[in-house]
């Protein structure tokens, strides 16, 4: 509720006009709504903003003004209450070899009597895009281009016309390249050109651009019909008659539309419901207030003494506190919203996508055993080969077999191992004498005899050795062999069993690679860690909120406290009273605007709430069932029956109409109804919905300006239902060939 | 009295020294594709499957390369490939008593056993490029049903 007496006092003494008429028109709308719970608040607002836009940020503090004349006499003021903004209306673009158009084109945007609807139909790459760009480099000039830099990696280069750069690349002359924006304002009509020249060096196949900026011009044509220039800085004054940063809610290039439904939007609700309540000014005069206090407390200071002085001092101090501990707490705000948007934006990534961790594990087990089963299959089968080799062998069995019976047969028969006379004949010789008694010594004859026989017996000894020698060696390396073909009988089946692991092992990898293929595979721990450390930080944020709040209310007892005592002390100090008085006045006075916008903030955010609730299911009979919600967080979503949320049962068209319904309600709300330019505003819709959307559309807003695909967004629906507000329909068409877009009325 | 095993030469087709080298490779990484570790195994086993399949092809002593020397073959090897040289011999008439003579050494068993190998050899590579190509699992399937009949 507003303090009338604290506002009457603190601006009693104040020489400002403006401001006492801005604080004498906050008293009139209290009094007249006194009897009611809920004051207009958009009164309060228009009040507030009014005075803000012309004095916000200029108003010099250093107030000398004598003693207060009273406060009832304040309340007789007037003020620019019933501040309506002024309309802007688009009236023609004018592009110059500018993206894909060639030469000097023109579309005229202006809406004829009723008839508030233009329409541009063209393909993609017909040039749609290129209007939109050029609208938004001429009311926006650089600021746009270095946004289109950081957005999509353009330069101004890229934006010269094709035909124009070759034409100019060959007659060695440079390219003009302009927008010309003609817009009204409250029936005056401007014309904003942003230009550059662009110097062609042709490269081989390749156009090598190098551009110049031109000075931007704004003139203005005046009642006798002449063009004044202006200084370009009256541009920006003139477009604040716009709600501020009009581009970032009122030209939409198609996602935009859904980025208020989007998870994680709380921001950019916020955002846009500040801006309708009129935050800047609010805040501004909320600031400028606070300066006014913190330069009469600073005189009460200069002027107490004793006693007072000191009391002055305590006050000083804590009023500085509590300003900058009501700072941190809205800085904290701040950053708490944005924490808790990066949450939810997470929550939304994470459920959108599908936690491969499991799988990816999984394959990483398989392959692991795979590697496993292959590096023991390459070792089996190293020890296999040589087994095989050996039990190779086995192919000769027959010829071994042969041999081994073969000799056998010779064993058996005594022809091997051979006589053994040979070593009885060796034994008598070594003797001299045989058994029989007949000398066998050096000199005899018998010892020729059985020396030329022993001769002989050695060489058959030999072979039957050897042939005894085969016979065992043949039976040794043939139980060898048998051996070894075991071993490779044991190592085949064991071969088996690793090779039918490895076939399981194969079939459940490329099951498990088939479903990770075609799933985008995110880190889904970092996204995991950040929520952490967001959920880590936002609680610390309210933990500070929270103290922070505490110590406001501590301060502001010993603030109470102080003034009390202050006004104990402040007899006979009448100087010093009067200043502190003021300090208190404005301090006072500055509680109220907070309050005031408070209060206006919370209303703005029902009406949004039910007016976009209302839009929305105007513009779809089907989501009858729901209902939005702008949440305390400012988060936007869509409620069922039963009040749970579901945003996410909606459908792709029923979101995009929700985020088209809330840009409306924001712009109904704050009373603007600025042009609207949209850049494929059906793309996401069904026919039905497109209709029903385009039948809707022209009556938000004064001006409607629409991109649209031929076809799925300009139908006979569409246009039947776009027909009685259609002002002018421009069909587009780019010339591959001569690098130029056609226009066509 | 044991094999007499000198530094003989053991020899191939010079053609098909190639084929030796192919199928050769101690490498474990290779194991499935190269089915033997030595020219020494390769020419065992080819000389026993010669041997098994009847295929003597005997080397033009003018067109042979050496593989390796003769004291590389296994110690269990030696009396099988005497056993093939005898088996040739006595197969072309020869008494017992001269084909043990004459595979009594590695001069005598060698130069005979390496016609058995030279018609393994081809056998083989026809094996090869009907089967699989993982050569050791050919070379295996080979033997196998001659392991089901020792074992």
């Amino acid at each position: 509720m507003i303090d009338r007496r604290g506002l009457l006092r603190a601006f009693s003494g104040v020489k400002d006009e403006n401001l006492r008429a801005l604080m004498a028109r906050l008293v009139q709308v209290y009094r007249e709504h006194e009897e009611s719970a809920h004051a207009p608040l958009a009164h309060y607002r228009a009040a507030i903003e009014s005075y803000a836009d012309q004095y916000g940020d200029t108003l010099d503090p250093s107030y000398e003004e004598p003693l207060p004349t009273g406060p009832e006499s304040l309340a007789n003021g007037e003020s620019g209450s019933g501040a309506r903004r002024p309309f802007i209306t688009l009236e023609s673009l004018t592009v110059e070899n500018f993206g894909s158009y060639c030469g000097q084109t023109t579309i005229s945007l202006a809406p004829v009597g009723n008839r508030n609807v233009t329409v541009v139909v063209g393909s993609n790459g017909d040039g749609k895009s290129t209007l939109f760009m050029a609208l938004n480099w001429a009311l926006f000039g650089n600021d746009y281009i270095d946004e289109l830099q950081a957005g999509q990696q353009r330069e101004l280069a890229d934006l010269v016309n094709r035909a124009a750069a070759l034409a100019a690349g060959e007659q060695n002359c440079p390219v003009e390249v302009s927008v010309e924006l003609a817009f009204s304002v409250e029936g005056v009509k401007y014309f904003v050109t942003r230009a550059f020249q662009a110097t062609v060096t042709p490269r081989g196949e390749e156009l090598s651009i190098s551009v110049q900026l031109r000075p931007t011009k704004l003139r203005r044509l005046d009642a006798s019909g002449n063009l004044a220039d202006l200084l370009e800085g009256a541009l920006v004054s003139l477009l604040s008659q716009l709600p501020a940063r009009v581009r970032d809610f009122y030209l939409f290039d198609g996602e935009k539309i859904n980025r208020f439904v989007a998870p994680g939007a709380q921001r950019a609700v916020r955002s846009a419901i500040r801006r309708v309540v009129g935050i800047e000014a609010l805040e501004t005069t909320a600031e400028h207030l606070r300066r006014v206090s913190a330069h009469f407390r600073s005189e009460a200071r200069r002027l107490a003494s004793g006693d007072l002085a000191r009391i002055q001092d305590s006050l000083a101090r804590r009023t500085d506190e509590l300003a900058r501990t009501q700072q941190d707490i809205e800085r904290l705000k701040g950053e708490s919203l944005g924490h808790r948007s990066r949450v939810e934006e997470i929550d939304a990534f994470l459920s959108s996508t599908k936690d491969t961790r499991p799988l990816q594990q999984r394959r990483k087990e398989l392959e692991d055993l795979l590697k496993r089963y292959e590096e023991e299959e390459e070792s089996l089968v190293f020890t296999l080969r040589e087994l095989a080799c050996h039990a190779s062998t086995l192919f000769a069995s027959e010829a071994v077999g042969r041999l081994i019976e073969e000799l056998d047969r010779r064993r058996e028969a005594g022809v091997i191992p051979g006589p053994i006379s040979e070593q009885l004949i060796k034994d008598l010789l070594d003797l001299g004498e045989c058994i029989c008694g007949t000398p066998v010594g050096p000199e005899a004859e018998a010892r020729r005899r059985l020396e030329a026989r022993l001769d002989m017996l050695a060489e058959q000894s030999r072979q039957s050795e050897f042939q005894l020698g085969l016979f065992y060696q043949l039976g040794s390396s043939s139980r060898w062999v048998v051996d070894k073909a075991a071993q490779l009988d044991r190592g085949r089946k064991e071969l088996s069993r690793i090779r039918e692991h490895l076939r399981d092992a194969r079939n459940m990898l490329k099951e498990v690679s088939e479903q990770l293929e075609g799933i985008e595979v995110v880190d889904r721990s970092g996204w995991e860690a950040e929520r952490r450390e967001r959920e880590q930080a936002l609680i610390r944020c309210e933990a500070k909120i929270l103290s922070a709040n505490e110590r406001i209310e501590e301060l502001k007892r010993e603030i109470e406290r102080l003034k009390v005592e202050e006004q104990r002390e402040m007899q006979g100090q009448m100087e010093a009273a009067v200043a502190a008085t003021r300090a208190n006045w404005a301090e006072a006075a500055e509680l109220n605007i907070r309050n005031v916008f408070a209060a206006y903030a919370a209303q703005a955010r029902a009406e949004i709430e039910r007016e976009t609730t209302r839009l929305w299911k105007a513009m779809l009979p089907n989501v009858e069932a729901y209902r939005v919600s702008v949440s305390d967080d400012f988060e936007l979503s869509a409620i069922d029956e039963l009040g749970r949320p579901a945003m996410q049962e909606l459908a792709m068209g029923q979101q995009q109409c929700l985020g088209l319904a809330f840009i409306m309600s924001v712009a109904q709300v704050a009373e603007t109804k600025p042009p609207l330019v949209i850049d494929m505003p059906f793309g996401r819709l069904g026919s039905d919905t497109a209709s029903s959307v385009a039948a809707k559309l022209p009556q938000l807003t004064e001006q409607l300006i629409l991109f649209v695909l031929p076809g799925t967004e300009w139908n006979s629906s569409i246009q039947e239902a776009i027909g009685p507000a259609l002002a002018r329909q421009y069909s587009i068409k780019y010339d591959y060939e001569a690098h130029c877009t056609r226009v066509a009325s | 009295m044991s094999i007499q095993v000198t530094r003989t030469s053991v020899h191939a087709d010079r053609d098909w020294h190639d084929f030796y080298k192919k199928v050769t490779s101690e490498s474990k990484r290779h194991a499935r594709e190269i089915p033997f570790a030595s020219m020494r195994h390769a020419f065992v086993s080819f000389a026993c499957l010669g041997y098994a399949h009847g295929q003597y092809v005997e080397i033009d002593r003018g067109r042979r390369q050496e593989l390796f020397i003769a004291p590389s073959f296994e110690q269990e090897h030696v009396p099988i490939l005497v056993a093939l040289a005898y088996s040739r011999l006595v197969s072309t008439g020869m008494p017992h008593e001269e084909a043990i003579q004459v595979v009594s050494n590695s001069n005598g068993f060698v130069p005979i056993v390496e016609g058995w190998a030279q018609g393994g050899a081809q056998i083989f590579k026809a094996a090869l490029e009907s089967g699989s190509p993982l050569a050791t699992d050919v070379l295996m399937e080979l033997v196998m049903p001659e392991v089901k009949r020792a074992i």
